[in-house]
């Protein structure tokens, strides 16, 4: 019956959706007039069919999309916008800038001298003197200034030095220490020696103890005590120290042994600012002298010079003028 | 003494300055002080090195002064000019005695 029932309202709604053939009418009329239920079901069947008619608009409703765009307006779904490239970038800056800023603050802050791991010491006028935390000496120069690390953690001890500088090196063959001056590295184990940076560049190590290893650019030497090393237009020369004169400023003491006339015209460049440049218009000579000061004025040296090489001796604005 | 050695850097003299240094004397009787050597026998660097020990000075020469690598002298005893005139017998050498602070006897 079920199966009969079934068929009978396919037949009926193909019937009233005129969606049917000849042979449909026809069987669709012999099945009304079996009986006067039949014709009963089809009338209830068709003022159901005809009533439906006023929901046929509910037919073209998109159910779906209806509820996406009632979602999008409740808030439930994420708005996609298209973003432009300079708004992206924006967005990228607007976390990156301010990471770099506080890593640039902390980098800044580690770096610069006397609030990171990092000290400062710095003359005028006079020298001095400090002592590192591991012991180490260091007499600074007039004008000159160490930039040092505070602790010394880590596997070096590294110091970057401006100007002139005596180092008295603990001895610690665990933790090298490390000098920068200028383009070039002085790296040593326990030592002393002396370092002069000057303003053209040029770079003077002296060593009056031990070994050091002087390097600059990609050229590396060894230099020992009772020998000095010149970093000077890109490259390194070595050769014997002839005296202590290089740290007379330290000690104050220079000593001439047999020394010829550009030897002391130039431990008196070196070691007097009063005198910048030095104008030798005087003839060759073979004399040399033999004489030691403690602490000498410029003069001092000067009245020596004159008398030993018998050569007339001036200064005149910073320029020390020899003559004949 | 400054403007003195100013003018004489002409000299023909080959000139040894004795610098005063960790000495009470004066330099007027520097020369005749009393010098008393060790031995007669040695050479002009060695008898300059004990008399600045002695003394109290040093020596400030160029190369042109006459040194020898053995000498015997007459005397070991005497004042500094004797001394100095025995050490360079054979050297027209003249002596400046100066006064300054600023040397040591190192």
């Amino acid at each position: 019956m079920t199966k009969l029932n079934k068929h009978i309202d396919e037949l009926i709604v193909r019937v009233l959706s005129e969606d049917c053939t000849s042979e449909d009418k026809r069987d669709l009329n012999a099945w009304l007039e079996q009986s006067e239920e039949n014709s009963r079901y089809y009338k209830q069947m068709q003022k159901v069919w005809i009533n439906s008619r006023g929901l046929e608009s509910f037919r073209s409703v998109d159910v779906m999309s209806d509820f996406n765009e009632f979602k999008t307006r409740v808030g439930m779904q994420p708005k996609v916008v298209q973003l432009s490239l300079k708004r992206t970038i924006m967005k990228i800056a607007a976390v990156m800038v301010p990471a770099i800023m506080l890593l640039a603050g902390y980098s800044l802050y580690q770096s610069v001298p006397g609030f990171g791991k990092w000290q400062s010491f710095a003359t005028v006028n006079d020298t001095d003197e400090i002592i590192l935390i591991d012991h180490s000496e260091v007499t600074l120069n007039t004008n000159s200034s160490l930039v040092y690390q505070k602790d010394f953690k880590g596997k070096e001890r590294r110091l970057k030095l401006k100007g002139e500088a005596y180092f008295k090196v603990a001895k610690n063959p665990e933790k090298p220490f490390i000098v920068k001056v200028g383009k070039t590295e002085v790296k040593v184990l326990g030592t002393e020696f002396n370092l002069d940076e000057n303003s053209d560049g040029s770079v003077y190590l002296a060593v009056t103890e031990g070994k050091v290893l002087f390097s600059a650019n990609n050229e590396k030497t060894h230099v020992v005590a009772g020998e000095q090393a010149v970093f000077k237009d890109g490259t390194i020369r070595k050769s014997s120290l002839a005296s202590d004169n290089c740290i007379a400023w330290k000690t104050g003491s220079i000593v001439f042994e047999n020394a010829t006339l550009s030897e002391v015209l130039e431990t008196v460049l070196d070691h007097f600012n009063e005198v910048e440049t030095i104008v030798n218009n005087s003839t060759e000579t073979n004399l040399s002298m033999t004489s030691r000061f403690n602490n000498p004025s410029l003069e001092d040296v000067l009245v020596e010079l004159r008398i030993h090489f018998k050569k007339k001796v001036e200064i005149n604005d910073n320029k020390l003028i020899i003559s004949d | 003494m400054s403007e003195f050695l100013n003018h004489i850097y002409k000299s023909t003299f080959v000139i040894l300055l004795i610098l005063l240094v960790n000495t009470s004397l004066n330099g007027q009787n520097l020369l005749y002080s009393k010098v008393e050597l060790s031995s007669r026998q040695g050479s002009t660097q060695s008898f300059l090195n004990e008399i600045e020990k002695q003394l109290g000075v040093v020596f400030s020469f160029s190369n042109e002064l006459c040194f020898q690598d053995y000498m015997e002298l007459e005397t070991t005893n005497g004042n500094l000019r004797v001394i100095l005139d025995a050490l360079f017998v054979n050297c027209p050498s003249n002596y400046i005695v100066e006064i300054t602070k600023s040397l040591s006897s190192q």
